[in-house]
Protein backbone atom coordinates (compact mmCIF):
# COMPACT_ATOMS: atom_id res chain seq x y z
CA UNK A 1 0.00 0.00 0.00
CA UNK A 2 1.09 3.42 -1.25
CA UNK A 3 0.56 6.51 0.33
CA UNK A 4 -2.56 7.71 -2.45
CA UNK A 5 -3.46 4.24 -1.08
CA UNK A 6 -3.48 4.76 2.28
CA UNK A 7 -5.09 8.27 2.45
CA UNK A 8 -8.81 7.23 2.43
CA UNK A 9 -8.21 5.02 5.79
CA UNK A 10 -6.25 7.49 7.31
CA UNK A 11 -9.23 9.49 7.95
CA UNK A 12 -10.88 6.82 9.58
CA UNK A 13 -8.42 5.49 12.06
CA UNK A 14 -8.12 9.37 12.74
CA UNK A 15 -11.77 8.71 14.13
CA UNK A 16 -10.93 5.51 15.50
CA UNK A 17 -13.41 3.84 13.07
CA UNK A 18 -11.34 2.06 10.68
CA UNK A 19 -12.63 -1.04 11.95
CA UNK A 20 -15.41 -1.64 9.51
CA UNK A 21 -16.02 -2.23 6.11
CA UNK A 22 -12.35 -2.22 5.22
CA UNK A 23 -12.02 -5.87 6.48
CA UNK A 24 -9.20 -7.14 8.40
CA UNK A 25 -6.92 -7.29 5.65
CA UNK A 26 -6.80 -3.99 4.88
CA UNK A 27 -6.99 -2.44 8.07
CA UNK A 28 -3.84 -4.33 8.65
CA UNK A 29 -1.99 -2.96 5.53
CA UNK A 30 -2.86 0.77 6.56
CA UNK A 31 -1.64 -0.43 9.97
CA UNK A 32 2.17 -1.50 8.41
CA UNK A 33 1.86 1.51 6.18
CA UNK A 34 1.55 3.53 8.61
CA UNK A 35 4.17 2.16 10.60
CA UNK A 36 6.47 2.61 7.86
CA UNK A 37 5.44 6.05 6.56
CA UNK A 38 6.27 8.82 8.89
CA UNK A 39 4.37 11.50 6.37
CA UNK A 40 1.41 9.58 6.74
CA UNK A 41 1.48 8.87 10.65
CA UNK A 42 2.20 13.15 10.59
CA UNK A 43 -1.04 13.77 8.66
CA UNK A 44 -3.20 10.86 10.65
CA UNK A 45 -2.02 13.08 13.80
CA UNK A 46 -2.89 16.24 12.39
CA UNK A 47 -6.06 14.67 11.75
CA UNK A 48 -6.97 13.51 14.96
CA UNK A 49 -5.79 16.88 16.34
CA UNK A 50 -8.28 18.83 14.56
CA UNK A 51 -11.32 16.32 15.07
CA UNK A 52 -10.25 16.61 18.74
CA UNK A 53 -10.38 20.32 19.02
CA UNK A 54 -13.54 20.76 17.20
CA UNK A 55 -15.14 17.80 18.98
CA UNK A 56 -14.48 20.34 22.04
CA UNK A 57 -16.21 22.96 20.50
CA UNK A 58 -18.66 24.44 23.56
CA UNK A 59 -22.43 24.20 22.10
CA UNK A 60 -24.40 27.02 22.10
CA UNK A 61 -27.09 27.94 24.96
CA UNK A 62 -29.99 27.23 23.39
CA UNK A 63 -33.07 30.38 23.76
CA UNK A 64 -35.36 28.95 26.51
CA UNK A 65 -38.47 30.52 24.64
CA UNK A 66 -37.13 28.32 21.24
CA UNK A 67 -39.73 25.69 21.36
CA UNK A 68 -42.00 27.98 21.68
CA UNK A 69 -41.38 30.12 19.50
CA UNK A 70 -41.02 27.32 16.66
CA UNK A 71 -45.07 26.35 17.62
CA UNK A 72 -46.15 29.89 17.16
CA UNK A 73 -45.23 29.31 13.26
CA UNK A 74 -46.71 26.15 12.66
CA UNK A 75 -50.42 25.26 11.90
CA UNK A 76 -52.57 23.13 13.26
CA UNK A 77 -53.52 20.39 10.15
CA UNK A 78 -56.90 20.79 12.03
CA UNK A 79 -59.28 17.96 13.23
CA UNK A 80 -63.03 17.02 12.08
CA UNK A 81 -64.20 19.37 14.42
CA UNK A 82 -63.65 22.03 11.80
CA UNK A 83 -65.76 20.12 9.51
CA UNK A 84 -68.86 21.30 11.68
CA UNK A 85 -67.58 24.51 12.58
CA UNK A 86 -70.23 26.84 10.85
CA UNK A 87 -67.90 30.22 10.89
CA UNK A 88 -65.03 28.34 9.18
CA UNK A 89 -67.92 27.40 6.84
CA UNK A 90 -69.15 30.71 6.66
CA UNK A 91 -65.61 32.60 5.84
CA UNK A 92 -64.60 29.67 2.84
CA UNK A 93 -68.05 30.03 1.07
CA UNK A 94 -68.28 34.01 1.23
CA UNK A 95 -66.06 34.33 -1.92
CA UNK A 96 -68.22 31.71 -3.70
CA UNK A 97 -71.90 33.84 -2.44
CA UNK A 98 -69.93 36.89 -3.48
CA UNK A 99 -69.27 35.33 -6.98
CA UNK A 100 -73.11 33.75 -7.71
CA UNK A 101 -74.90 37.14 -6.35
CA UNK A 102 -72.37 39.55 -8.67
CA UNK A 103 -73.54 36.61 -11.40
CA UNK A 104 -76.78 37.19 -10.68
CA UNK A 105 -77.17 40.53 -10.48
CA UNK A 106 -74.98 41.03 -14.24
CA UNK A 107 -78.03 38.75 -15.69
CA UNK A 108 -80.81 40.29 -14.29
CA UNK A 109 -79.24 43.96 -15.69
CA UNK A 110 -78.08 42.62 -19.31
CA UNK A 111 -81.45 40.84 -19.76
CA UNK A 112 -84.72 40.47 -18.84
CA UNK A 113 -85.51 36.63 -18.16
CA UNK A 114 -89.26 37.86 -19.08
CA UNK A 115 -88.93 38.86 -22.54
CA UNK A 116 -92.62 40.06 -22.70
CA UNK A 117 -92.36 44.19 -22.90
CA UNK A 118 -95.17 46.18 -21.74
CA UNK A 119 -97.57 47.53 -24.39
CA UNK A 120 -97.97 51.48 -24.51
CA UNK A 121 -100.91 52.42 -25.42
CA UNK A 122 -99.47 55.20 -28.00
CA UNK A 123 -97.87 52.61 -29.78
CA UNK A 124 -101.05 50.35 -29.61
CA UNK A 125 -103.47 53.10 -31.26
CA UNK A 126 -100.46 54.11 -33.79
CA UNK A 127 -100.23 50.37 -34.70
CA UNK A 128 -104.57 49.86 -35.02
CA UNK A 129 -104.53 53.08 -37.21
CA UNK A 130 -102.40 51.40 -39.65
CA UNK A 131 -103.82 48.62 -40.21
CA UNK A 132 -107.73 48.86 -39.47
CA UNK A 133 -110.31 50.28 -41.63
CA UNK A 134 -111.72 53.66 -40.58
CA UNK A 135 -114.59 52.81 -39.60
CA UNK A 136 -113.67 50.57 -37.36
CA UNK A 137 -112.15 50.82 -34.08
CA UNK A 138 -110.65 48.24 -31.72
CA UNK A 139 -111.94 46.34 -28.61
CA UNK A 140 -110.09 48.19 -26.40
CA UNK A 141 -111.19 51.60 -27.48
CA UNK A 142 -114.52 50.51 -25.54
CA UNK A 143 -113.48 51.04 -22.20
CA UNK A 144 -112.69 54.83 -22.81
CA UNK A 145 -115.96 55.62 -24.31
CA UNK A 146 -118.83 57.32 -22.64
CA UNK A 147 -121.80 56.32 -24.01
CA UNK A 148 -121.22 52.85 -25.51
CA UNK A 149 -123.81 50.72 -24.85
CA UNK A 150 -124.04 48.04 -21.68
CA UNK A 151 -124.65 45.27 -23.98
CA UNK A 152 -121.90 46.13 -26.77
CA UNK A 153 -119.24 46.41 -24.15
CA UNK A 154 -120.77 43.23 -22.20
CA UNK A 155 -120.43 41.29 -25.47
CA UNK A 156 -117.04 43.12 -26.51
CA UNK A 157 -115.51 42.15 -23.10
CA UNK A 158 -116.68 38.51 -23.33
CA UNK A 159 -116.08 37.60 -26.79
CA UNK A 160 -112.62 39.89 -27.15
CA UNK A 161 -109.03 37.69 -27.75
CA UNK A 162 -107.26 38.95 -25.07
CA UNK A 163 -103.65 37.99 -27.10
CA UNK A 164 -105.04 40.50 -30.03
CA UNK A 165 -105.47 43.54 -28.56
CA UNK A 166 -105.86 45.39 -31.67
CA UNK A 167 -109.17 43.40 -33.04
CA UNK A 168 -111.93 45.41 -34.43
CA UNK A 169 -115.20 45.83 -33.08
CA UNK A 170 -118.01 47.21 -35.76
CA UNK B 1 -42.78 10.36 15.70
CA UNK B 2 -45.92 8.78 14.63
CA UNK B 3 -48.22 10.99 16.51
CA UNK B 4 -46.48 14.44 15.01
CA UNK B 5 -46.95 12.99 11.51
CA UNK B 6 -50.47 12.59 12.67
CA UNK B 7 -50.49 15.99 13.43
CA UNK B 8 -50.13 15.99 16.63
CA UNK B 9 -48.56 19.34 18.25
CA UNK B 10 -47.48 18.33 21.53
CA UNK B 11 -45.86 15.38 20.30
CA UNK B 12 -43.86 17.39 17.13
CA UNK B 13 -43.05 19.95 20.25
CA UNK B 14 -41.31 16.87 22.11
CA UNK B 15 -39.03 16.59 18.96
CA UNK B 16 -38.23 20.20 18.55
CA UNK B 17 -37.20 20.18 22.47
CA UNK B 18 -34.92 17.25 22.03
CA UNK B 19 -33.37 18.28 18.72
CA UNK B 20 -32.91 21.97 18.80
CA UNK B 21 -29.43 22.09 20.41
CA UNK B 22 -28.22 20.18 17.77
CA UNK B 23 -29.52 22.02 15.23
CA UNK B 24 -29.37 25.06 16.65
CA UNK B 25 -25.66 24.45 16.99
CA UNK B 26 -25.25 23.29 13.85
CA UNK B 27 -26.52 26.02 12.09
CA UNK B 28 -24.37 28.25 14.32
CA UNK B 29 -21.32 26.36 13.18
CA UNK B 30 -22.57 26.83 9.50
CA UNK B 31 -23.32 30.69 9.49
CA UNK B 32 -21.15 31.97 12.48
CA UNK B 33 -24.05 33.73 13.21
CA UNK B 34 -26.11 33.79 16.11
CA UNK B 35 -29.07 35.42 15.14
CA UNK B 36 -29.56 34.03 11.62
CA UNK B 37 -28.83 30.55 13.07
CA UNK B 38 -32.15 30.56 15.28
CA UNK B 39 -33.54 31.47 12.23
CA UNK B 40 -32.34 28.91 10.46
CA UNK B 41 -32.96 26.43 13.07
CA UNK B 42 -36.26 27.57 13.25
CA UNK B 43 -37.06 27.50 9.59
CA UNK B 44 -35.81 23.65 9.67
CA UNK B 45 -38.48 22.77 12.15
CA UNK B 46 -41.48 24.21 10.33
CA UNK B 47 -40.25 22.83 7.04
CA UNK B 48 -40.06 19.26 8.92
CA UNK B 49 -43.45 19.79 10.12
CA UNK B 50 -44.92 20.97 6.89
CA UNK B 51 -43.50 17.69 5.11
CA UNK B 52 -43.66 15.16 8.01
CA UNK B 53 -46.23 13.83 5.64
CA UNK B 54 -44.24 13.33 2.93
CA UNK B 55 -41.38 11.71 5.45
CA UNK B 56 -41.00 8.08 4.19
CA UNK B 57 -38.73 6.56 7.39
CA UNK B 58 -35.87 6.02 4.51
CA UNK B 59 -33.64 7.94 6.66
CA UNK B 60 -33.83 8.15 10.74
CA UNK B 61 -35.91 11.54 11.45
CA UNK B 62 -32.39 13.01 12.98
CA UNK B 63 -30.94 12.52 9.44
CA UNK B 64 -33.73 13.85 7.66
CA UNK B 65 -33.94 16.63 9.96
CA UNK B 66 -29.71 17.47 9.38
CA UNK B 67 -30.19 17.67 5.63
CA UNK B 68 -33.28 20.03 5.47
CA UNK B 69 -31.05 22.53 8.27
CA UNK B 70 -28.23 21.89 5.43
CA UNK B 71 -29.90 23.16 2.82
CA UNK B 72 -31.33 25.97 4.60
CA UNK B 73 -28.34 27.21 5.69
CA UNK B 74 -26.74 26.31 2.20
CA UNK B 75 -29.75 28.84 0.95
CA UNK B 76 -28.56 31.52 3.85
CA UNK B 77 -25.23 31.39 3.20
CA UNK B 78 -26.22 32.27 -0.58
CA UNK B 79 -28.26 34.71 0.20
CA UNK B 80 -25.86 36.44 2.21
CA UNK B 81 -22.69 36.24 -0.05
CA UNK B 82 -25.62 37.46 -2.70
CA UNK B 83 -26.03 40.58 -0.32
CA UNK B 84 -22.71 41.19 0.62
CA UNK B 85 -21.30 41.09 -3.24
CA UNK B 86 -24.13 43.67 -3.55
CA UNK B 87 -22.94 46.19 -0.75
CA UNK B 88 -19.00 45.57 -1.45
CA UNK B 89 -18.82 43.87 1.97
CA UNK B 90 -15.21 43.83 3.35
CA UNK B 91 -14.28 41.34 6.21
CA UNK B 92 -13.51 43.69 9.40
CA UNK B 93 -11.80 41.39 11.62
CA UNK B 94 -14.35 40.54 14.75
CA UNK B 95 -17.28 42.16 13.37
CA UNK B 96 -18.82 39.17 13.24
CA UNK B 97 -18.06 37.79 16.43
CA UNK B 98 -21.93 37.24 17.00
CA UNK B 99 -22.01 35.82 20.75
CA UNK B 100 -21.31 39.50 22.25
CA UNK B 101 -24.37 39.66 23.84
CA UNK B 102 -24.25 36.59 24.99
CA UNK B 103 -21.29 37.76 27.13
CA UNK B 104 -21.85 37.99 31.25
CA UNK B 105 -18.51 40.02 31.99
CA UNK B 106 -16.10 38.86 34.28
CA UNK B 107 -16.67 35.44 34.31
CA UNK B 108 -13.43 34.17 32.72
CA UNK B 109 -14.49 30.22 32.11
CA UNK B 110 -17.59 31.69 30.06
CA UNK B 111 -15.54 34.42 28.02
CA UNK B 112 -13.11 31.72 27.34
CA UNK B 113 -15.17 29.35 25.97
CA UNK B 114 -17.03 31.77 23.69
CA UNK B 115 -13.60 32.58 22.70
CA UNK B 116 -12.60 29.40 21.64
CA UNK B 117 -16.17 28.94 19.99
CA UNK B 118 -15.29 31.79 18.10
CA UNK B 119 -12.10 30.64 17.33
CA UNK B 120 -13.62 27.35 15.85
CA UNK B 121 -16.44 28.97 14.14
CA UNK B 122 -14.19 31.46 12.06
CA UNK B 123 -11.87 28.76 10.97
CA UNK B 124 -15.03 26.85 9.74
CA UNK B 125 -16.12 29.80 7.99
CA UNK B 126 -13.06 29.82 5.81
CA UNK B 127 -14.26 26.65 4.05
CA UNK B 128 -16.28 25.99 1.00
CA UNK B 129 -19.39 24.95 1.68
CA UNK B 130 -19.17 21.36 0.60
CA UNK B 131 -15.81 20.50 2.94
CA UNK B 132 -17.59 22.76 6.13
CA UNK B 133 -21.06 20.63 5.99
CA UNK B 134 -19.49 17.38 5.95
CA UNK B 135 -16.64 18.30 8.59
CA UNK B 136 -19.04 19.78 10.80
CA UNK B 137 -21.25 16.68 10.67
CA UNK B 138 -18.79 14.51 11.35
CA UNK B 139 -16.44 16.25 13.88
CA UNK B 140 -18.77 18.78 15.71
CA UNK B 141 -22.40 16.85 15.51
CA UNK B 142 -20.60 13.65 15.73
CA UNK B 143 -22.53 11.81 12.71
CA UNK B 144 -20.87 8.54 10.78
CA UNK B 145 -20.18 8.22 7.90
CA UNK B 146 -23.11 6.60 6.32
CA UNK B 147 -25.21 9.04 7.75
CA UNK B 148 -23.18 12.19 6.20
CA UNK B 149 -23.32 10.53 3.08
CA UNK B 150 -26.73 10.38 3.27
CA UNK B 151 -27.81 14.28 4.19
CA UNK B 152 -24.91 15.16 1.74
CA UNK B 153 -26.38 12.63 -0.87
CA UNK B 154 -22.76 11.72 -2.28
CA UNK B 155 -20.55 8.41 -1.80
CA UNK B 156 -18.82 7.60 1.47
CA UNK B 157 -15.71 7.81 -0.21
CA UNK B 158 -16.45 11.45 -1.24
CA UNK B 159 -17.50 12.22 2.11
CA UNK B 160 -14.26 11.06 3.38
CA UNK B 161 -11.78 13.06 1.16
CA UNK B 162 -13.76 16.23 2.09
CA UNK B 163 -13.10 15.42 5.98
CA UNK B 164 -9.60 14.54 4.84
CA UNK B 165 -9.30 18.28 2.94
CA UNK B 166 -11.24 19.95 5.33
CA UNK B 167 -8.84 18.92 8.90
CA UNK B 168 -5.64 19.98 6.71
CA UNK B 169 -7.26 23.51 6.04
CA UNK B 170 -7.89 23.90 9.17
CA UNK B 171 -4.59 22.64 11.24
CA UNK B 172 -3.26 25.47 10.99
CA UNK B 173 -6.11 27.62 11.87
CA UNK B 174 -6.47 25.97 15.15
CA UNK B 175 -3.24 25.75 16.59
CA UNK B 176 -4.31 27.52 19.82
CA UNK B 177 -7.74 25.47 20.28
CA UNK B 178 -5.89 22.14 18.96
CA UNK B 179 -2.97 22.98 21.98
CA UNK B 180 -6.48 23.41 24.98
CA UNK B 181 -8.46 20.85 23.49
CA UNK B 182 -5.36 18.21 23.74
CA UNK B 183 -4.89 19.59 27.29
CA UNK B 184 -8.61 19.21 28.44
CA UNK B 185 -8.31 15.65 26.34
CA UNK B 186 -5.82 14.15 28.55
CA UNK B 187 -7.45 15.60 31.75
Amino acid sequence: MNCDEARPFIVRDADGTLDGPTGEVQDRAVRLHLAACAACRDARDAQRAVRVALAARPDRVTPLDFAARVMAKLEPTGSWLDAVDWRAWTLRLAPVATVLFLAAVGLRTSGPLDARQPIEFVDLVTAWSDDAPTDARPTFMLLSEVDVAADVLLDAVLTADPDDPLETVP
Amino acid sequence: MEEARAGDLHAFETLVRRYQTRIVNYAQAMLRDHSAAEDVAQDTFVRAYDGLARFRGDSTFKTWLYRIATNASRTALDRRSRRRHLEGWVPVGDAEAADADEVPSGIPDVEETLVVRDEIDRALATLPADLRVAVILRDVEGLDYKEIAAIMATPIGTVESRIFRARQRLRPLLRSVVGTARRAHRV
